[in-house]
């Protein structure tokens, strides 16, 4: 098995984290969204609460 | 071609609400099954609260919505075109969200405490395995050379896969030393090559048989080794692509294609590594899923240089050369579950890719491990289909991800049928004796029989009888019929008749 890739040089467009990328309007918009959907995740986690989340553990246990 | 999702329900109250700790039980077996059959009926009960066009379980659109061994499932109608099929799936999805709505609202009137919600996922919390099930006219002859397209089913989960996490525990279960996530949900749950059965010894191809009487030339293939996609992208290569190589298999352009030597095993290693190496019959040597897809891809290639393709088959060809491309030069630590680098965002197309990305985002912030429940509830979240909770619904509206259908196609597609099959005259029955004094029964997918007067309350005999012999017998057995003009001419003659009675 491969654990990494043995890649290419990579042609083109290259995107790495988005939060490095260049601090153009674009990426501004960007980092918006990414703040959005990092509140969203946090949201949709802390709603479930620990009860929720014990039938998660039972069930991953089985 | 049509597909048929089932969509996993969950009471979430159950759970989080009201008991001491330890109180609360985790359904299983019959009491479990009661618990889902329960759920769904409300979502019956939702569907006639709705007012929508249907008949029995056939809507308006020409699709189906139906209750299946206690869970919700949408049957696409027919569809000659794969961007219709995407609109029409995704307009399955609206409306199954649309009755969870409602039945929240009848769960609240009937005092039962929670929220309800539906997964369009194949698998649900309890472990329990739903299906997303594909079909497509073939011909006899190309049926009888399937293999010829296994290895592409096996390995076209690189870019349909749904992805689904397993954790450390379940890295150890596996014995292997990949990932602690999978690329498909379904590969766990397919243990044959053939099988006639969808519960229990499932097979990559069901051989159920239906024939499909289009001057005797189809039969149709079932598919039920696919994940149930979120991504536009992500259901429109798995159907589109798949409906391509079957006009190559039929036009003779598959025929020297080699075998794995082990499809079922290929299924299972590549979903836990899509990297690894996959034997085949009769070669030395190894192939890793991305080869076999190139393969693919050539002969598609080769065979659209010299027969010229439609627009829409032009645009397939170019959507799968450009998301294997962006495979190529995605670099994932398998070990880890991180993606290292995906230069061309592939993760905006594919379902697996997107949700690894989101859990590698959750996982930086709360330094969890992949054990942690968190990432298993993240998992489901993916396929909530409620815009307020669902992972993937969330990154669509932060436009995070590809989309391929246009909102206002996929609206129209929650009431109109496709205009090219068969779908069209059953919608278009349905659609015009709504509130109209007919009972229109659709049998099947195949036949509509249209009843004089409502439903009776009384089954008397007389009743019965005097509407057997008033009613029109509408067969829809060529699935390219899309209108029969004198045909139709005569429904609304019937349906108007009884009306000015």
């Amino acid at each position: 098995m491969i654990e990494i890739r043995q890649i290419r040089p990579s042609k083109g467009r290259k995107t790495k984290n988005e939060e490095e990328a260049a601090p153009t309007a674009v990426s501004a918009e960007k980092k918006k969204k990414l703040k959005e959907l990092d509140q969203f995740i946090e949201g949709v986690l802390a709603q479930a609460g620990e009860e929720f989340l014990e039938d998660f553990r039972q069930l991953a246990g089985e | 071609m049509g597909t048929e999702c089932e969509y996993a329900l969950f009471l979430q109250s159950r759970c989080s609400g009201a008991g001491a700790k330890g109180a609360r039980e985790v359904l299983h077996g019959k009491a479990l099954a009661g618990h889902l059959e329960e759920l769904s009926a409300f979502l019956v009960l939702a569907l006639g609260n709705l007012n929508l066009p249907l008949a029995g379980e056939f809507l308006g659109n020409g699709g189906r919505f139906y209750i299946d061994r206690g869970h919700p499932e949408y049957a696409t109608p027919e569809c000659r075109s794969v961007k219709e099929l995407v609109a029409h799936e995704k307009a399955g999805d609206r409306t199954v969200q649309r009755l969870i709505q409602e039945a929240r609202l009848l769960m609240a009137q009937t005092g039962i405490p929670g929220k309800l919600h539906a997964f369009k996922n194949n698998l649900d919390p309890y472990g329990n395995s739903y299906g997303s099930h594909e079909n497509y006219l073939i011909t006899p002859q190309a049926m009888e050379n399937i293999r010829a397209i296994m290895p592409f089913l096996v390995t076209r989960q690189i870019f349909t896969g749904a992805g689904k996490i397993i954790g450390i525990g379940g890295k150890a279960r596996h014995g292997v030393s990949g990932a602690p996530f999978q690329l498909t949900q379904r590969a766990d749950f397919i243990d044959h090559v053939f099988s006639d059965r969808t519960t229990q010894m499932r097979g990559i191809i069901n051989t159920r048989k239906r024939d499909i009487h289009r001057h005797g030339e189809n039969i149709r293939l079932h598919v039920i080794l696919g994940d149930s996609n979120m991504s536009d992208y992500a259901i429109a290569l798995k159907n589109g692509v798949t409906a391509m190589l079957l006009r190559l298999l039929e036009e003779g352009a598959l025929h020297d294609i080699p075998n794995l030597s082990q499809p079922v095993k290929a299924l299972k290693e590549t979903s836990i590594n899509h990297e690894c190496a996959l034997e085949l019959e009769g070669q030395k040597g190894w192939r890793t899923a991305l080869d076999i897809q190139s393969l693919y891809l050539e002969k598609a290639q080769r065979f659209f240089s010299i027969h010229e393709p439609d627009s829409e088959n032009r645009e397939l060809l170019s959507h799968w050369e450009v998301i294997l491309g962006a495979l190529k030069y995605m670099r994932l630590s398998t070990n880890r579950g991180t993606i290292e680098d995906d230069p061309y965002e592939a993760r905006r197309k594919i379902d697996w890719l997107l949700k690894l990305w989101l859990f590698e985002r959750a996982r930086k912030k709360a330094g969890t491990s992949w054990d942690d429940p968190n990432l298993r509830l993240m998992d489901f979240r993916y396929h909530d289909l409620d815009p307020h909770t669902g992972m993937f619904e969330r990154c669509q509206s932060l436009d995070l991800v590809d989309r391929l259908a246009e909102e206002e196609e996929i609206v129209r597609a929650q009431s109109d049928p496709p205009g090219d099959t068969r779908a069209c005259m059953r919608g278009l029955i349905i659609q015009e004796s709504m509130n109209k004094e007919v009972e229109v029964i659709v049998k099947n997918w195949e036949s509509i029989k249209i009843l004089a007067g409502r439903a009776p309350r009384s089954q008397h005999a007389f009743d019965r009888h005097t509407r057997l012999v008033n009613c029109l017998q509408v067969n829809l057995r060529d699935p390219f019929e899309s209108g029969n003009k004198s045909l139709m001419t005569k429904v609304r003659e019937f349906i108007r008749n009884q009306s000015t009675r």
